[in-house]
């Protein structure tokens, strides 16, 4: 218990610490600028762009979802990328021998950067919702969600599923940030944690574009199984929560968040995190940081 | 039962491919001690620091500081040590204020009066709001040490504190150390390739050359007793005179005679006391009159057989 509590303590104590200098580090700073300028401009142009095809569903709940659901997209390599220099910053100015100079072992530094990771995630989906929920009170209100003036669901209701909803997106991403993390890892210079990072990325991403009936067949107990390819992709995982909202804001009241395609999408992000976080502890672990 | 010594390191071994950086290598670093670790570029000594220090794993032996193993009970061992391995390191777009602030942290937290204090010690106070991408590589040297120092560990680990430190920044560091060392709080260890620094300061040092120890002792058994050999200065015409003086006074028959210098033996300091009034009283002007005790970089060139990396 006591070196449990010691574990968490200096966890906490690196990642202030890794708060502290990426919220001073113009890239980090810059980074989380430039996704609040998308988002704010992104939300302004697709409100724009409903007007003028007059095609929109009057709900700022609808609206809010809608303009998350793009901008997750484009938010998310910006966000990969400053996770992938998360341990690379230590590595490259060498800090990483003044760290483990003092009480720190390689797995609470390895365990902190994974939960810095979590928040920048965090922070961003929040930075979106936030601008997105704004942009639908501004344009169309956020009481209950009526049609025909028949409130379908309380606003109370909607909001929670969001939160419900934001928490598995979260979930997700925290996946795809362990994939920046160890690649971090390995990285000697923020560069190359990015550009191999940036592979990685684009090639897990490029499987999701694979048809879901192409895969390898396994039989088992005389029965054939198939275990697609696309279903090893990883960038596109995540959105799976915000697809179960879709249905939401149409008047559909979703009865259980314990459904296949979010059972599906935690065991692969699951299997992901896992497996990245292996890989990681093992090269953390392992190297000499002959610096 | 005595405490454990500061640092135990026992047959460390480390090999990077093919090539062997470390071989066999055992020292004890006792309390209280300035203990040097010498040698020339590409000897081991950083490869054996970052062992000391659990940053890269031998490949053989073990490393005990006050009596913990590095690789079983790191954070206890690591708690009592503060270092700087080759050349400082610090975030570039953060002040020197806020890189010890943020380090500290990591330890448990050190009040801003402390870090004030060291960087004061180190010269850098009125520098310390300033970025450290803008400092000069002895800034970074000094607050590097600073950083070493913050939290008072009892075990200070230098690793060529004075690279890149111009003349005064050398002698800084040096007063520095003379201070911890008087101090009597801090045990350190510190690596160099410059001898004479090293001769000043020290109180036991190890030669290394290709991973290999080649002699470890105080400074006083690796360059020999004061012996009483000394050597003479007079003027150059007044040679001959001053050998006549010593032999009718003394008995001293000079070891060897070049002109305007005598090697002689005398009875400790106080003889050497004697016969330079002696000499004066003999109307012989006395130019000098110094030990001839070896030098550590003598002593280094003989084990090593290297003299291109020492200064």
């Amino acid at each position: 218990m006591t070196t449990l509590l010691g574990f968490v303590r200096t966890v906490a104590r690196l990642v202030r610490a890794d708060v502290t200098k990426l919220s001073r580090y113009w890239v980090v700073v810059s980074g989380f600028v430039a996704i609040a300028i998308l988002a704010v401009s992104g939300m302004m142009i697709f409100y724009r762009i409903e007007q003028t095809a007059n095609v929109t569903a009057d709900s700022g709940y609808d609206f809010a979802l809608s303009v998350v659901n793009r901008l997750v997209d484009v938010s998310m390599p910006i966000v990969y990328v400053l996770v992938c220099i998360l341990f690379a910053i230590d590595v490259s100015n060498s800090t990483v021998k003044c760290i483990l100079t003092r009480p720190v072992t390689r797995m609470e530094l390895l365990v902190s950067k994974y939960v810095t990771a979590l928040g920048m995630v965090t922070l961003n989906v929040a930075l979106l919702w936030a601008v997105a929920l704004s942009g639908g009170a501004a344009y169309y209100g956020l009481g209950d969600l009526t049609e025909n003036g028949y409130v379908i669901f309380s606003g109370g209701y909607v909001l929670g599923q969001f939160a419900l909803g934001t928490f598995f997106l979260i979930l997700g991403f925290a996946s795809v940030a362990a994939m920046g993390v160890a690649v971090s890892a390995f990285s000697s210079t923020m560069g190359g944690a990015i550009i191999i990072g940036l592979i990685f990325f684009f090639v897990l991403g490029a499987i999701s574009v694979i048809p879901a009936s192409l895969g390898l067949t396994v039989s088992s107990g005389g029965e054939s199984f198939l275990l697609s390819f696309s279903s090893l992709s990883l960038p596109k995982q995540p959105l799976v929560p915000l697809g179960v909202l879709d249905d939401l804001t149409t008047g559909v009241a979703i009865e259980s968040w314990w459904i296949p395609p979010i059972q599906r999408m935690l065991v692969v992000c699951g299997c992901h995190l896992a497996l990245f976080f292996t890989i990681s502890a093992i090269g953390v672990r392992k190297r000499d940081f002959t610096l | 039962m005595s405490p454990a010594p500061p640092v135990v390191a026992e047959h460390l071994k480390k090999r990077f491919g093919s090539v062997s950086a470390v071989e066999d290598l055992s020292l004890t670093v006792e309390e209280g001690k300035v203990y040097g670790f010498l040698g020339p570029n590409g000897a081991g000594k950083t490869t054996t620091i970052r062992m000391l220090l659990g940053l890269i794993a031998p490949d053989g032996g073990s490393v005990r500081i006050f009596g913990h193993d590095i690789r079983r009970d790191f954070k206890l061992a690591i708690r009592c040590v503060g270092a700087m391995v080759e050349g400082p390191a610090f975030y570039p777009f953060l002040t020197a204020h806020k890189n010890l602030q943020l380090f500290g942290r990591l330890s448990g937290g050190v009040p801003a009066a402390r870090v004030d204090e060291i960087l004061d010690r180190v010269g850098l106070l009125r520098r310390a709001g300033q970025k450290v991408g803008g400092f000069s590589q002895g800034m970074r040297q000094r607050l590097g040490i600073a950083l070493a120092m913050l939290e008072k560990p009892r075990l200070l680990v230098l690793d060529e504190p004075t690279n890149g430190l111009d003349p005064q920044g050398t002698r800084e560091i040096r007063e520095l150390l003379r201070q911890i060392r008087d101090e009597g709080e801090t045990t350190v260890l510190v690596s160099s390739h410059l001898l004479g620094e090293m001769e000043r300061i020290c109180d036991r040092v190890a030669v290394i050359s290709q991973g290999r120890m080649l002699r470890e002792g105080s400074l006083d058994e690796l360059l020999g007793a004061d012996d009483g050999v000394v050597e003479l200065v007079v003027e150059p015409d007044r040679t001959s005179a001053a050998a006549e003086v010593l032999t009718r006074r003394f008995q001293i028959e000079p070891r060897r005679i070049r002109r305007g210098h005598l090697e002689l033996i005398v009875d400790g300091r106080a003889g050497a006391s004697e016969v330079n009034r002696v000499l004066v009283e003999e109307g012989l002007a006395v130019h000098g009159l110094h030990s001839r005790r070896r030098s550590l970089e003598q002593v280094f060139v003989e084990l090593t057989g290297e003299v291109s990396d020492i200064q």
